[in-house]
């Protein structure tokens, strides 16, 4: 699905020729350290930065087509979806209007209410919260709507940054729920964790970026053992 | 008493054009980021528009107010794509800076086409006046209250009950999310170039014929109420620019009846200056979105 990959800001160069695949009914991790790039791949893949060189491409039922020349709605319509790191939700907008903005691409808006008020019932809390400014909700509640917003068209991928940041560990553990629901039904997850306890008991298959460059691309069980991953850390090639 | 009622209802009316023309620059900054100077000159464009078609076609407001708001539209849709999207990535001062550029040129434009004297205004509507108590409600006053508050209510009805305006908002808010959600950002910019212009265009027509007379020259002052009532509202309110709107326009009324018309634009000055000492965030509270 992405081959090759460079993402570079002026001098940075932030993504280093990545190559990963992510396929659907499975959840994919792509870990690493604050800075390692991992933003910045999901955000080329949503099309939301340019890259320089690389290809990356969406197979349905077999045929692979290219996105690489596409612009963020484009790929949004070939059904990707983002769960942007910080949540990104739109704070002076109402739950409801969060949740149609998410439905934007939906044709007609009682197929947007109707979509609403299905992933409502889904997130209780968010039902409670129709009406309240995005703002005016809590971190973990921001992030089920983050969430709940990019499920609205039923994407077919679903690029989640960080879903866990900042959140209290019971509410980790609803996030972590959902994101296997999310899966089990066939859609493709591509997540990305920087405190890979939980990305690692979520995930099948696990990728590893340090300083742009992949480090790790195998079973995410092989992760798991004591100190494995805080060595891949450090064993990061020089940031040259 | 009939004094102050009089002076009261000719700044609510004068107050409502401004906040037609406030909320313009002030959508313009929500959704494209960029403080656009030459909002005000694109209302003196319109008003010598509006002038022109009244007096070579005529037809008052029916033909005079649709050709206006789309000439502004126009200009608007041209000082976007000359003034600020070539700039718009190398800093948040260029393009402002470029805006200038194109006000003054805008201005001159106007002033080498019909030269810099104040022109009369032509009634767009039969002249009539109306009594009410001891005041005297003229039609040019009645017709901009009623357009004014009508084109406000239906930019309200636009931003809040519409999917684009949705799109509007979620571009002002975050733009990245926004087109990932499939929003074409870009042309949500444009649109709310083309539409907060003929915001200018209405503002403008209803302003000149109120006082009956037009300048080139009337940019600067207005310019700056803009902007007072965009940060004394905050961002992206109707509600709270038409309040501001009405509240700036009272008060500088009341002021130049009982003080002396020499100090209005003193007072809008005092005004804005006290309003971010005491509240940077604008009276009703709403952060002033800061654009990276
Ligand atoms: N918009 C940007 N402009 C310049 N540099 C950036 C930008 N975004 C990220 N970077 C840099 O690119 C590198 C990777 O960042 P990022 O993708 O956010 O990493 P991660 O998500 O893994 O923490 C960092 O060195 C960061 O400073
Ligand atoms: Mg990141």
């Amino acid at each position: 699905m992405v081959d090759g990959l460079n993402v570079r800001y002026g001098g940075v160069h932030a993504v280093r020729d990545v190559s990963l695949t992510a396929r659907a009914g499975r959840i994919t991790a792509l870990l690493g350290p604050n800075g390692a790039g991992k933003s910045s791949l999901l955000n080329a893949v949503m099309g939301l930065v340019p890259t320089d060189g690389g290809e990356i491409a969406v197979t349905v039922d077999g045929a692979p087509r290219s996105l690489t020349a596409r612009s963020a709605p484009a790929r949004a319509r070939a059904g990707i979806a983002l769960v942007p790191e910080g949540r990104g939700v739109f704070g002076t907008m109402t739950v409801q209007e969060n949740l149609e903005v998410g439905g934007y691409l939906l044709h007609g808006r009682r197929a947007r209410a109707a979509r609403a008020a299905e992933l409502l019932d889904q997130f209780p809390r968010l039902g409670e919260r129709r009406t309240h400014p995005a703002a005016a909700l809590s971190g973990g509640e921001q992030q089920m709507l983050a969430i709940a917003r990019a499920l609205m068209t039923k994407p077919r991928i679903m690029l989640l940054d960080e879903p866990s940041l900042g959140l209290a560990p019971v509410v980790v553990r609803d996030v972590v729920e959902i994101i296997r629901g999310i899966a089990r039904d066939g859609t493709v997850v591509l997540l990305v964790e920087q405190n890979s306890h939980m990305a690692l008991e979520l995930a099948d298959h696990a990728y590893v970026l340090s300083a742009g460059r992949l480090v790790y691309d195998g079973d995410a069980a092989g992760l798991r053992g004591a100190g494995q991953l805080a060595d891949l850390y450090l064993a990061a090639p020089g940031a040259g | 008493m009939d004094v102050f009622f009089q002076a009261l209802w000719g700044g609510t009316v004068v107050g409502v054009t401004y906040a037609v023309l406030a909320l313009g620059f002030t959508l313009i900054f929500g959704v494209l980021g960029v403080l656009q100077f030459s909002h005000p000159q694109i209302f003196v464009a319109g008003g010598f528009v509006g002038y022109a078609v009244q007096t070579l076609v005529g037809g008052g407001l029916p033909v005079v107010l649709p050709a206006t708001m789309i000439a502004c539209a126009a200009i608007g849709l041209l000082v976007e794509r000359v003034a600020i999207r070539p700039l718009k990535q190398s800093s948040f001062l260029a393009p402002a800076i470029a805006t200038i550029a194109a006000g003054i040129a805008i201005q001159n434009i106007v002033i080498v086409v019909r030269g810099p004297d104040p022109v009369s205004f032509p009634p767009l509507v039969p002249p009539a006046d109306l009594q009410v108590g001891g005041v005297t409600l003229r039609s040019a006053e009645i017709c901009a209250l009623v357009v004014g508050v009508l084109v406000m209510a239906g930019l309200h009805l636009l931003i809040h009950s519409t999917r684009f305006g949705q799109a509007i908002r979620a571009t002002a808010d975050r733009p990245d999310v926004a087109r990932s959600f499939g929003i074409d950002t870009r042309l949500v910019s444009v649109t709310t170039m083309a539409l907060a212009s003929a915001l200018a265009g209405v503002a403008a027509v209803l302003l000149a014929s109120v006082y009956g007379t037009l300048s080139p020259f009337m940019d600067t002052s207005l310019g700056f109420k803009g902007l007072v009532i965009m940060v004394v509202a905050g961002l992206a309110s109707v509600s709270g620019s038409m309040l501001c709107g009405v509240a700036l326009g009272v008060l500088e009324t009341l002021l130049s009846q009982y003080v002396s018309p020499a100090y209005r634009d003193v007072f809008v000055w005092a005004l804005l200056l006290v309003v971010l000492v005491a509240r940077p965030t604008g009276i009703f509270g709403r952060r002033v979105v800061t654009k990276v």
